[in-house]
């Protein structure tokens, strides 16, 4: 059960600085005290700044899910006049907002605290029926009788009070005084033990808990339905209909006897005729394009969605008109696919790939092919999300859509209905058939096809001498054959066959041919493989004609009970088979006993009356709270009319989204790409936030989706959106059929700031962007690179280091930090000990690390060499060469570097240098030392701008890569040097020895000298061939790099999602 | 006259007690300082009525002093313990001795006596008043036209208006240093009105008015008056109607240039109304030129019509005659044998197209299945660009692929509604949800 608490007396009292609150007590023991019962907090999003508090007091007593925030345009404030409209609309959005929550108890308190601030507090204004508890601390100034707006607004509150279940009255005052007071019989007001006067004690804090729970517990009178009236709704039934070959036509027209008894029911259709003889004798057809413009006549709307180009049509219908989806296919691809691809609505089926399964599928769809996203992905997202309530025939698929698109995806399962069969006639189906009486005939009903496995039951029908050899054995698969290579195999197998064989195929038949050989047969053998949530119609045709039934536990199937049918294991071997069908040949009375169980088990599960019963119970149901929703827009479509310059409908339109349940499907996890998306430097961070972002979009955990979003201020407001068409591009697909939106993150998602957009992320922390988030239920990460410009602020230009640390104190307030190396990790959680920002909630930050991938390769490696380049070539092959690769800046230590080998050739070691890399900033001195050294292309080399192939050469040549960085947030140098086989000497930073661990050889020191004499140290093993190498460096690619970031980022729950594999590889 | 007779109609018409007690503050900055002058203030008035004067200055600290001939009035200030005495006025003041008071006063007292009393009555208060000392008449203001010619004589014991030229001559002729003019009673909204109506101007001015006049002192004794003396008060009737004048003359002034303006548009409407018969006329003469035209082109293309017709009667009597020629009629069989030549040949032909379409297409599906092989061959085709594109084109025609084209279309915010651009996803259904409501509301 479930109590909801609202909390906007906390809230006020939070504005006014007053933070003991009776209510936030109460809140807390009921959390402590609930045991299986749930509690839940609303607060109020006018309130500014007091949500995040409200969330630290509650920290580890409920979990954060558990705080729902709903919002309104504000001001509300009734002491204003201009805000009447305002505040009507607010009351009618909490209310709306309490009822989707869904409570069996809601507890108000500060009833008379909110006529001079922003609380709304009502009971019943949208005509719900929740029953309310009212905690009453005071009567407030008493202004019965006066007509101010002070003394309208007492008189009102009176009013809502009186409308509660029960109120609690908190001492001093008396029940008794209260009770004649609101003019309420006594026994709805009761008194509660803490006084504020002592201060709420535990012990009375704890009484007054379990007396709330006791009336939780007093089951109130129970609800109804919406239409009890007795009079019939008129329905609108969408669906292919006879003579259409469908088995949904031959399901609707069975279905449609049995529902008429609870609805009017007309029937929607874009075939131009329907010849069903019921059908048109009771129901009214009614074409598409009619449908469409006098949809307001019908109360109740269902659908039926099939995997087929029957149903094209349906879906732009579904969006215009809402409704009940029956949902017979779970994989809605290939009719989405022929909507596309005829023009019938543009884009859907990459846009469902985009929508319910992320990017990964829109690349797929532009790499692979169409063919295999059509297999792999079910596309059935847009209508789940669309339909009022989906109607599914198994618990299998229901659990497909949970597994596909998170838990928050419900469907009724209604098992598929049967006609009793009549006229169980064997004797004379045979006849019809030119079968004798005593022939075993074995049949397998349904198109053909490779995931039935005709194959496999040919094969065990050959293998089993006994059913080969007897002539009264025959096998038929009465079932249309596919036009495949599959099919034509198994023609021709037969055919090879010299004996006449008695295993045949029938082709499609006609209704009453089918219908024949069902009475006829005395074994059904239905298989399958690679179930895609489809409903196998076939399997109960046979059940309920009595046939003994054979079939093997896969998808639906497998729901049915064990006791009706044989039912071998998902994977089956050709013997099991074999031996079943053996056995059925040699125990008649078996048979027929099993045939009788399946029969009745058909006509009481599958009855046509209980299924319509089970499809009037589930769609009163989806409609219950539709009706309710319809019943609140028009409300407050009432409040904008009346109050259109008060009230925005936009800002209205806003606050409802936001308050709305999430919608099924996968939750996402909104990457930053605001500095990337705006210009692209390709720095060395951006190729990293490129590379990782391509690798995480590959594989995202269960139950997530990447999805980058970017900071806009058009508009005004700093909000977010969609940079859908940056990631496209990114990933090499055609860009421009999606829109980049505005961004609503739902509560329990996460934000994970990946690019390094420090200006961004500090205007948009003053305008208080990111608390916004917070307050939200949105979970915020940031990743932190290195703190450089921090440590060594004499290497960046002036103003830097301030940048940065605005920066690192905006993300000090953030939930959690990954840094790029456990070093840079211990810098943070110093730097934040010292500097950070004062933290509302009692949690620190979350600071955790990874390390970064190293397969940058180039797509495109620029090529050339540059005159000269041989002869500099040969140079550094003739004497011990030290490498350095980098941008020139004063922190890469160039300066010592130089100042050491000067000191080297004055001794006139024979050693060289080469310098590869561009000059940076703050260095002029440095590179004019370089330009003018006498050892310029003697000993000493600089090369700016080279390709990628001189490049290479360069490594080749080398002996050593030098890396005298003074400070650095990951080391890639290192892992480039370790990939190109170069022995390593590197400072020794504690980031450098993590990420090269024993494989290099380290110096200390800042001078020139201990530089020096440590090259000389390595010179000399070099000759002895002791040289430390790097070859066995341990580096990641960047899908581990990714696999260890998202452990960071999710804790222990992050693994890749086990997909229908084998779904995936049918083609 | 009646002994209560008075005081009633001075109870109806003159206005209450503290309200006239009120209209005499006015005097108090004039008096006080002579509080600081001498340290005992006696004081006359003379007509002291109700006694408002005797109990207001009484409250200031002055020795007041009244007489009246009213029994009636006098008992209503007996009724108040103030010192009001019967008796006549200037008799009183007569026997007073030599600069023996500091303030004399005479609130609507003058005009009830004739004109040889108040020349008395001035004299005898120079007399008795110290030096510095004040004397204090208050009358109706004549200046004021409704006063002048209507509500004096409301009070039948009213001798005649006493302009305040006559009164202030009278105190300076008769001695007295200075004298001040004080207009009073007017309505404070008429200061700053700025539309005044003609009925303010004939009634707006002061309806009362007193003279203060001085008697001689020392000069700084004087001086310490100064400030009361420099000041202006009250309204005159000269400031009204040439206030009334000015506002006459703007609103003129307003309606001539309004005039102005409309002479103005409405010569612009004349002339714009010349130029638009102008132009209709010209648009008609174009549009029956055209329709001349037309129908010279209709003419033309009928006679044209029938040429043809003419032609083709002939052609086909021509044809006839040559489909039953002999000549024809023997060539049948030659026309024959060519035609199934040629049918077998472009059959031929398309079985051989259609085969290897099938081919082609069976092989771009196999190939497209399989990426790695779709990789090779795209590589290969690389060479040859124009055979690349003429199997895509292929393939695309056939639906075997996507073509990247036409997945991508300019749908940027020609979907979205500029006001709606703010919104998310989820708002914009729910603003469409909220807009159907309103306007289902609308429609009913």
């Amino acid at each position: 059960m479930r109590i909801v608490i609202d909390m906007q007396g906390a809230q006020a009292r939070l504005t006014r600085l007053d933070s003991s609150c009776y209510i936030t007590k109460l809140a807390c023991a009921l959390a402590r005290q609930s045991g299986e019962h749930e509690v839940i907090l609303a607060l109020s999003g006018l309130f500014d700044g007091t949500i995040e508090a409200i969330r630290a007091q509650f920290h580890g007593v409920l979990p954060s899910e558990n705080i729902h925030v709903w919002s309104a345009p504000g001001p509300v404030n009734r002491l204003d006049p201009d805000n009447e409209g305002r505040a009507k609309a607010a009351e009618l959005i909490r209310e709306a907002f309490l009822a989707n929550l869904k409570p069996d108890l809601v507890l108000l308190s500060n009833v008379f605290d909110s006529d001079d601030n922003e609380s709304i507090l009502t009971i019943g204004v949208l005509a719900q029926s929740m029953r309310s508890v009212v905690v009453l601390e005071s009567l407030g100034k008493s202004y019965a009788g006066e007509v101010t707006p002070r003394g309208l607004y007492w008189t009102q509150q009176i009013q809502q009070i009186r409308r509660a279940e029960l109120v609690m009255v908190m001492p001093p005052l008396d029940p008794e005084y209260v009770s004649q007071v609101l003019g309420l019989p006594a026994a709805q007001v009761n008194g509660l033990s803490a006084n504020p006067a002592t201060g709420f004690e535990e012990a009375s804090l704890r009484d007054d808990a379990r007396a709330v729970l006791a009336v939780l517990a007093q089951r109130a009178t129970q609800q109804g339905y919406v239409s009890t009236s007795g009079l019939r709704q008129k329905l609108a039934y969408v669906s292919p209909l006879p003579p259409q070959k469908s088995g949904i036509a031959g399901y609707s027209a069975e279905l449609l006897p049995e529902l008429s008894r609870y609805y009017d029911i007309d029937v929607v259709t874009d075939h131009p005729q329907v010849n069903d003889p019921w059908i048109l004798a009771n129901c009214q057809v009614r074409s598409v394009e009619w449908f469409r413009q006098n949809a307001k006549r019908y109360q109740r709307v269902v659908y039926h969605f099939g995997n087929n180009p029957m149903h094209a049509f349906m879906f732009e219908l579904l969006d215009e008109i809402a409704g009940v989806v029956v949902l017979h296919d779970f994989y809605l691809s290939d009719v989405q696919w022929y909507c596309q691809v005829h023009g019938i609505k543009s884009d859907v089926w990459i846009k469902e790939l985009y929508q319910g399964h992320g990017y990964k599928a829109v690349a797929d769809f532009h790499q692979e092919g169409v063919l295999s996203t059509l297999s792999k992905y079910p596309g059935s997202l847009g209508v789940i999300n669309q339909a009022l309530g989906v109607i599914v025939h198994s618990n299998y698929s229901e659990s497909l859509a949970r597994q596909w698109y998170g838990e928050r995806a419900r469907c009724s399962a209604i098992p598929l209905l049967r006609v009793p069969a009549m006229n169980l006639d064997r004797e004379r189906a045979r006849a019809a058939l030119g079968l004798s009486s005593d022939d075993f005939v074995v049949c397998s009903f349904g198109f053909m096809g490779k995931t039935k496995l005709n194959h496999r039951l040919l094969a065990a029908w050959e293998d089993s001498a006994l059913l080969r050899q007897d002539r009264n054995c025959k096998l038929f698969f009465v079932g249309q054959n596919e036009a495949s290579n599959y099919g034509e195999d198994i023609e021709r197998h037969l055919k090879k066959r010299r004996q006449a064989s008695s295993a045949s195929i029938v082709g499609w038949t006609d209704a009453l041919t089918y219908e024949l050989y069902l009475a006829a047969a005395d074994v059904g053998v239905q298989l399958r493989e690679l179930s895609r949530g489809e409903t196998s119609a076939a399997v109960l045709d046979c059940l309920n004609y009595g046939l003994a039934t054979v079939i093997n536990a896969n998808g639906g199937m497998a729901d049915l009970p064990d006791d009706v049918l044989i039912k071998l294991e998902d994977d089956f071997s050709d013997a099991q088979l074999t031996q079943a069908l053996e056995w059925l040949r040699s125990e008649p009375a078996a048979r027929a006993s099993l045939g009788d169980l399946a029969a009745t088990y058909v006509r009481s599960a599958h009855a046509p009356a209980f299924c319509a019963q089970r499809y009037f119970e589930s769609i009163e149901a989806h409609y219950l709270d539709y009706s309710r929703y319809q019943t609140f827009t028009s409300a407050v479509g009432h409040v904008v009319t009346d109050y259109s310059e008060s009230v925005d409908i936009v800002a209205m339109s806003k606050a409802i989204a936001l308050n709305q349940p999430p919608a099924v499907g996968l939750r996402r996890i909104y990457v930053d790409v605001s500095a990337m998306i705006r210009v692209d430097l390709r720095t060395g961070i951006q190729r990293v936030v490129r590379a990782l972002l391509l690798a995480l979009i590959e594989s995202p955990p269960t139950g997530y989706l990447f999805e980058p979003v970017f900071l806009s201020d058009s508009g005004g407001d700093w909000h977010w959106r969609y940079a859908r068409n940056f990631m496209l591009s990114l990933m090499g697909c055609p860009t421009g059929w999606l829109l980049d939106e505005p961004v609503d993150m739902q509560p329990g998602e996460q934000f994970l700031g990946l690019d390094f957009s420090g200006s961004f992320i500090v205007q948009a922390g003053k305008r208080g962007v990111f608390s916004r988030l917070r307050e939200r239920g949105v979970k915020t990460s940031f990743v932190v690179y290195d703190l450089i410009p921090i440590q060594f602020e004499e290497h960046f230009p002036a103003g830097t280091k301030q940048d940065h640390a605005d920066w690192l104190y905006e993300i000090s307030k953030a939930d959690a930090a990954l840094c790029i190396s456990a070093s840079v990790a211990a810098d943070l959680q110093c730097w934040v000990a010292a500097h950070g920002a004062p933290r509302l909630s009692p949690s620190p930050l979350q600071t955790s690390w990874f390390h970064l991938g190293a397969d940058l390769a180039a797509s495109m490696p620029s090529n050339g060499l540059v005159q000269g380049a041989n002869e500099m070539l040969e140079c550094l092959s003739s004497a011990p060469s030290f490498l350095s690769v980098g941008t020139i800046e004063p922190r890469k230590g160039h300066t010592q570097t130089l100042a050491a080998f000067d000191l080297l050739w004055a001794q006139g070691v024979p050693v060289n240098l080469v310098i590869v890399g561009k000059q940076g900033w703050m260095v002029d001195a440095l590179c004019t030392r370089l330009r003018n050294h006498p050892q310029l292309n003697k000993r000493l080399f600089w090369l700016e701008g080279i390709s990628d192939e001189y490049l290479e050469k360069v490594y080749a040549a080398a002996s050593c890569l030098l890396a005298a960085s003074q400070g650095e947030g990951f080391g890639l140098p290192l892992i480039e040097a370790a990939q190109h086989k170069l022995p390593i000497l590197a400072r020794a930073l504690p980031v450098f020895r993590e990420v090269a661990g024993e494989y290099a050889a380290f110096f200390e020191g800042d001078s020139a000298q201990s530089l020096a004499d440590a090259i000389t140290q390595w010179l000399q093993g070099y000759r002895d061939g002791s040289t430390i190498e790097s070859v066995n460096m341990p580096w990641l690619t960047w899908k581990q790099s990714a696999e260890q970031f998202k452990r960071a980022l999710l804790g222990p729950q992050c693994f890749q999602p086990i997909i229908n594999k084998t779904a995936s590889q049918c083609a | 006259m009646s002994t209560n007779f008075y005081r009633a109609f001075e109870d109806v018409l003159r206005g209450s007690r503290d309200l006239i007690k009120q209209r005499q503050e006015i005097y108090l900055p004039f008096i006080n300082p002579l509080k600081a002058l001498y340290p005992q203030c006696p004081a006359l008035d003379l007509g002291c009525g109700r006694g408002e004067w005797l109990e207001l200055i009484q409250s200031q600290g002055f020795l007041a002093r009244g007489v009246d001939l009213d029994e009636g009035m006098l008992q209503a200030c007996q009724a108040l313990d103030l010192p009001a005495e019967y008796g006549d006025a200037l008799a009183a003041l007569e026997a007073l001795d030599d600069e023996s008071q500091v303030v004399v006063s005479a609130f609507h007292f003058i005009e009830h006596i004739p004109f040889a009393s108040l020349q008395l009555l001035v004299r005898e208060a120079l007399r008795v008043l110290k030096p510095a000392g004040l004397l204090i008449m208050e009358t109706p203001n004549a200046e004021n036209l409704l006063v002048g010619t209507n509500n004096f004589y409301l009070d039948p014991t009213h001798e005649k208006p006493i302009p305040h030229l006559l009164l202030s001559f009278l105190t300076e002729y008769t001695g007295f240093a200075r004298s001040k003019l004080v207009r009073l009673q007017e309505s404070a909204a008429l200061h700053d009105l700025p539309q005044l109506t003609l009925l303010d101007v004939l009634r707006g001015a002061s309806p009362d008015y007193a003279i203060i006049a001085q008697k001689m002192a020392r000069a700084e004794q004087l001086a310490v008056f100064d400030p009361c003396f420099d000041r202006a008060y009250g309204l005159s009737q000269e400031t009204l109607t040439e206030r009334y004048e000015q506002q006459m003359e703007r609103r003129f002034q307003a309606m001539l240039e309004d005039h102005y303006l409309k002479e103005m548009q409405h010569q612009d409407v004349a002339r714009q109304r010349v130029q638009l018969e102008a132009e209709l006329q010209r648009q008609r003469v174009e549009l029956e030129d055209e329709l001349q035209q037309t129908r010279q082109q209709r003419d033309e293309a009928l006679a044209k019509a029938h040429e043809f017709w003419l032609q083709s009667c002939a052609d086909n009597s021509r044809v006839q005659a040559l489909m039953s020629s002999a000549s024809w009629r023997l060539t049948a069989p030659l026309r024959g044998c060519s035609r199934s030549v040629r049918w077998l040949g472009s059959s031929f032909a398309r079985l051989l197209k259609g085969g290897a379409r099938r081919i082609v297409v069976a092989g771009l599906r196999h190939t497209l299945g399989r990426p790695a092989l779709r990789r090779r061959l795209n590589a290969s085709l690389n060479r040859y660009p124009r055979l690349h594109e003429a199997l895509k084109r292929f393939a695309v025609n056939r639906g075997l692929m996507v073509s990247a084209s036409v997945s991508r279309r300019e749908t940027t915010n020609s979907e979205v509604p500029q006001h709606l651009e703010g919104l998310s996803a989820g708002a914009r259904q729910v603003y469409y949800d909220l807009k159907k409501t309103t306007e289902q509301k609308d429609q009913r």
